[in-house]
């Protein structure tokens, strides 16, 4: 009753938040991030969507476009071969990629860390480089082409053998992940319940790692569908959707049908994505519970059964790599086997020159500097701003957005966007700054999710505190967040350095003559015969990427002693 | 406005459609050292959180020095907070870490000096200004954390669960010096706790919550004589509580037994049973209020059976079976009274409910 007579609170005339001055910045913050996911990815994505359904003309013509390609048996047979190719590849990968995990974190076998090491190998090169490897092995006149028993490399055989030796190593690492996060608990049951080594992998390893296995087969797959270099270099007349995108445009000029393509290529992006967001939500909750982590024990038999089946995959690895090392040193194969430097005369040869590499480098340099302070002041303001949950909601599933959409696609979207004369932004084109745009939103999400993991480890309460001692957020951004974030920071700076420096199909569409860029030499100078200084082009892509790579892990461990000293002094 | 420091009124929070607080107002006078206490969940993290401004109340408004502070952002207002995490910046010294908010107040640098080698002894650590806050003890990041909280000068020190992540000894000794500063320093501090025993040895006043309400305010003494509700009464101290009929204003029905008790009844329950006699209440009483020795001035006399004797070393808890009434009642006896009069499992006691010592409820 008593409750009945006071003023009640609901009637009581709500008032607004005042806004400080805190709280202005990080809105409009959230507002730039906003604006620039819009830019970069959702409006040229409507662009692209439009023009598929327009005519040459401009005008809306409904879902014409989309009859003509389902008429075209050759286009529409792309869509089996794609399918094909990224079915045998995901298999094969994720196969060979479980052996090989399994080897290195579940057995004491020898060699263990050099393989470690050389496993990652193919992440440092471009994926053409493997194409153009295979060339020289098992092509028209490679070494091994008797190997083939008849059958060409160029097609199905090759881009599968290709695409597998470039999605290797991203699939180790996911299922090595998942293979780290048993429990060691479980194990043991199983040895005092005395259940065999086979029962026991079937019964607690597999469904263990179930997730990591689906997860590692749809980044596969994605990687396969969505690549073009490997299918561009040793397709032959083998079509799939993301050589057909780029005979479409580039050949044919028929830009419509290359968006209609593009959609098309979409879907298998868009499922995977889902279905990759499903696992990861699937897989926290697994990692919640308390595990016991598991070390495993040496043992003779095992340890050297798996380093025999591990032998091949590194056979394979080395071969593949050092044959694309030694073409580009042979001064004119296979006529003159003598070793010179004459294939890295690029100034001397047709595709773009050392000019080239040096933009390459500038645009992998600007890429990794500016995408790392986007990305990861984005992902602070998702994580750590309270309240305003429509506008970091909407910032959050914006930065997940470019996982779904392949780089061939978004190149063209670029096309579409950019290019058109009513863009105010227009005067981008043919920059080298739209390519680093283009590269940062490409590569958005991983580095989003690192970045988020990264603010999640540390402590809720520091925006609170500083609040309360009247410093600005942003101060705290500075002094505390950013250092105490300095290794995540980094693995995002050398993942957008590598992958800006390797990528294809991204900028294949965007590059002008001033913005040459190597990746896109080596598929120029493969294209126009001119195979061995592709092949030392994407080498020397390679070495660099490795070299960056060491010189990162100096670098990390340099910073780690200076200013993550509080990191290892526990007393 | 009235002379309170601060002040709340009509307080609502809501997540969707939970009711976290509702109807919550309090005053705090300056100086006063206030303990939230109730369960886990019951709203205290929240009303803390609303009056530093971090998460905003839905309705209500708070009042800081006659100031009305109910909508403004952390950073206008004037406190100083430390969490359960501690939440201490793990790459910047000790030193820095409570110089933080001293250097955004463009402090003279020496004068920056002077203020955390000051707190630095305040908080009985002098040499630990140049280590790293993983490098101290759990207890010694929490004294940390107080000195950055306090380094400005804030008129209002909020502590939420500041004990909780600590060892039974540290947070003992912890609390007495927590208890000191704030003494020393007269600054208006609220705790928030879910430790009855932190709060009843802190506290100034004792602010009782549960399910986002608040059931009593008062100092530790009331809080644990005069528990205005059932809940107050089984959350605070051990209490036994039995089924009884009220008979009329000073008496209730206890088994076959009248009881007479004292009528300083809570208004609300007067009320009703006044109407409405022979209503089914609860009797309470504190095991320790529950007397096997007196001399003449026993007011409410039950024979009772021991059941069960635990040694609990000062003291003896027994489980006791009252003449009458089903329900087993806990009481507590002296070592000397156990001694003296020969208490075992089996004995038979008589023993008086002081009527001053009867509270009751409804039911
Ligand atoms: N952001 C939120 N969204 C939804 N419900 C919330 C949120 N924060 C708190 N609650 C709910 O409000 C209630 C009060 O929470 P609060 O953190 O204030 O409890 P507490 O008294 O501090 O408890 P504890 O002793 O566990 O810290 C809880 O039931 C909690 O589940
Ligand atoms: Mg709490």
């Amino acid at each position: 009753m008593a409750i009945a007579l006071s003023p009640p609170g609901f009637l009581v005339k709500k008032r607004q938040r005042q806004l400080g001055t805190d709280r202005a910045l990080q809105v409009l913050g959230l507002l730039i991030g906003i604006a620039f996911l819009v830019v970069t990815t959702v409006l040229p994505l409507y662009a692209i969507l439009s023009k598929s359904v327009e005519n040459k003309a401009g005008d809306f013509v409904g879902l014409t476009n989309y009859l003509e390609y389902i008429d075209n048996p050759s286009l529409i047979n792309s869509i089996t071969n794609s399918l094909t190719i990224a079915a045998l590849t995901t298999v094969v990968v994720i196969s060979l990629a479980l052996l090989t995990a399994y080897a290195l974190s579940r057995t004491c076998m020898p060699f263990k860390n050099v393989i470690r090491v050389l496993m990652m190998g193919p992440i440092f090169a471009p994926s053409l480089l493997p194409a153009i490897s295979l060339v020289y092995l098992f092509g028209n006149q490679g070494v091994l082409k008797s190997w083939m028993f008849g059958e060409s490399v160029y097609g199905p055989i090759g881009i599968v053998i290709s695409l597998s030796f470039w999605c290797f190593p991203h699939a180790v690492m996911i299922i090595m992940t998942a293979l780290s996060n048993t429990d060691a608990r479980l194990y043991e049951s199983a040895r005092a319940m005395r259940t065999s080594p086979i029962r026991t992998f079937f019964t607690v390893t597999l469904p263990s790692i179930k997730y990591g296995l689906i997860s590692a087969g749809f980044v596969v797959f994605t990687l396969t569908i969505t690549d073009f270099g490997a299918p561009k270099v040793i397709g032959g007349q083998y079509n799939v959707l993301a050589t057909d995108i780029y005979k479409q445009v580039i050949g044919q000029q028929n830009f419509q049908m290359g968006a209609v393509v593009s959609v098309i290529l979409l879907f298998p992006a868009i499922l995977a994505f889902a279905v990759d967001r499903w696992v990861q939500r699937k897989q926290v909750s697994l990692l919640t519970a308390r595990a016991e982590p598991l070390q495993p024990k040496p043992n003779k038999t095992k340890d050297w059964t798996m380093f025999v089946l591990c032998l091949p995959v590194v056979a394979t690895i080395i071969g593949v790599l050092g044959m694309a090392v030694y073409a580009s040193l042979v001064t004119f194969w296979p006529y003159n086997l003598e070793l010179s430097f004459n294939n890295y005369q690029f100034d001397l040869m047709d595709g773009g020159g050392w000019e080239a590499y040096y933009n390459s480098l500038y645009m992998a340099g600007y890429t990794a500097l500016f995408g790392t302070a986007i990305i990861f002041t984005n992902a602070y303001l998702v994580e750590k701003v309270k309240g305003m949950e429509v506008l970091r909601t909407m910032l959050h599933l914006g930065a997940m957005i470019p996982l779904a959409v392949p780089g061939l696609v978004l190149g063209l979207a670029y096309i579409f966007f950019f290019n058109d004369p009513n863009n105010p932004l227009n005067n981008l084109y043919g920059t080298l700054a739209i390519l680093v745009i283009c590269t940062i939103a490409h590569y958005y999400t991983v580095c989003h999710l690192t970045a988020v993991t990264a603010l999640k480890q540390i402590d809720p309460e520091f925006e609170a505190v500083s609040a309360s001692l009247k410093v600005p957020f942003y101060v705290t951004f500075w002094r505390v967040t950013l250092p105490v974030c300095m290794p995540a920071l980094l693995d995002i700076a050398i993942y957008l350095f590598v992958n800006a420096l390797n990528t294809v199909s991204a900028v294949v569409f965007l590059y002008s003559s001033n913005t040459m860029l190597a990746s896109v030499a080596v598929l120029n100078m493969d294209d126009a015969g001119d195979i061995a200084p592709a092949a030392a082009m994407g080498v020397l892509l390679m070495l660099t990427c490795i070299g960056v790579r060491v010189l990162h892990w100096g670098l990390s461990h340099l910073l780690l002693n200076r200013t993550q000293r509080w990191r290892n002094t526990r007393a | 406005m009235n002379h309170a420091y601060l002040s709340i009124r009509q307080l609502y929070k809501n997540f969707g459609d939970f009711v976290a607080l509702k109807d919550i107002s309090l005053d705090i006078q300056e100086g006063e050292f206030v303990c939230f206490l109730g369960p886990s969940g019951c709203g205290k993290t929240t009303l803390l959180r609303a009056i530093a401004g971090l998460d905003l109340q839905s309705e209500g408004e708070i009042f800081q020095g006659g100031k009305n502070i109910s909508w403004l952002p952390p950073e206008k207002r004037d406190f100083g907070i430390v969490f359960q995490s501690y939440a201490l910046f793990p790459n910047l010294t000790v030193a820095e870490n409570i110089a933080y908010g001293l250097r955004n107040q463009r402090t003279r640098r020496a004068d920056i000096k002077n203020r955390v080698d000051e707190l630095l002894n305040v908080i009985g650590l002098p040499d630990s200004g140049r280590k790293f806050p993983t490098q101290l003890s759990g207890g010694q990041q929490q004294r940390v954390a107080l000195a950055r909280a306090i380094a400005t000068k804030p008129g209002l020190l909020l502590l939420d669960e500041p004990l909780s992540a600590l060892d039974a000894r540290v947070r003992l000794h912890l609390r007495q010096e927590i208890k000191e500063l704030q003494r020393k320093l007269g600054v208006t501090t609220i705790m928030v706790t879910h430790d009855q025993e932190e709060a009843l040895s802190m506290a100034d006043k004792i602010v009782v919550m549960n399910h986002g309400v608040i059931e009593q305010i008062g100092t530790p003494e009331e809080i644990y004589a005069k528990p205005a509700t059932e809940f107050v009464a089984s959350f605070v101290g051990t209490m036994n509580f039995l089924p009884a009929a009220r008979l009329d204003d000073d008496q209730v029905q206890l088994g076959k037994r009248t009881l007479s008790c004292c009528p300083p009844l809570h208004d609300e329950a007067a009320e009703t049973t006044a109407a409405n006699p022979s209503t089914v209440i609860k009797v309470a009483i504190r095991p320790e209020d529950i007397r096997v020795r007196y001399n003449g001035d026993a007011t409410n006399v039950i024979p009772a059976d021991v059941q069960q004797i635990e040694f609990l070393g000062s003291f003896v808890r027994t489980e006791l079976l009252l003449d009458g009434v089903n329900e087993p009642v806990v009481a507590d006896f002296s070592m000397n009274d156990v001694r003296d009069l020969d208490i075992r499992v089996g004995a038979q006691l008589k023993l008086d409910l002081p009527e001053n010592r009867l509270h009751l409820f409804e039911h």
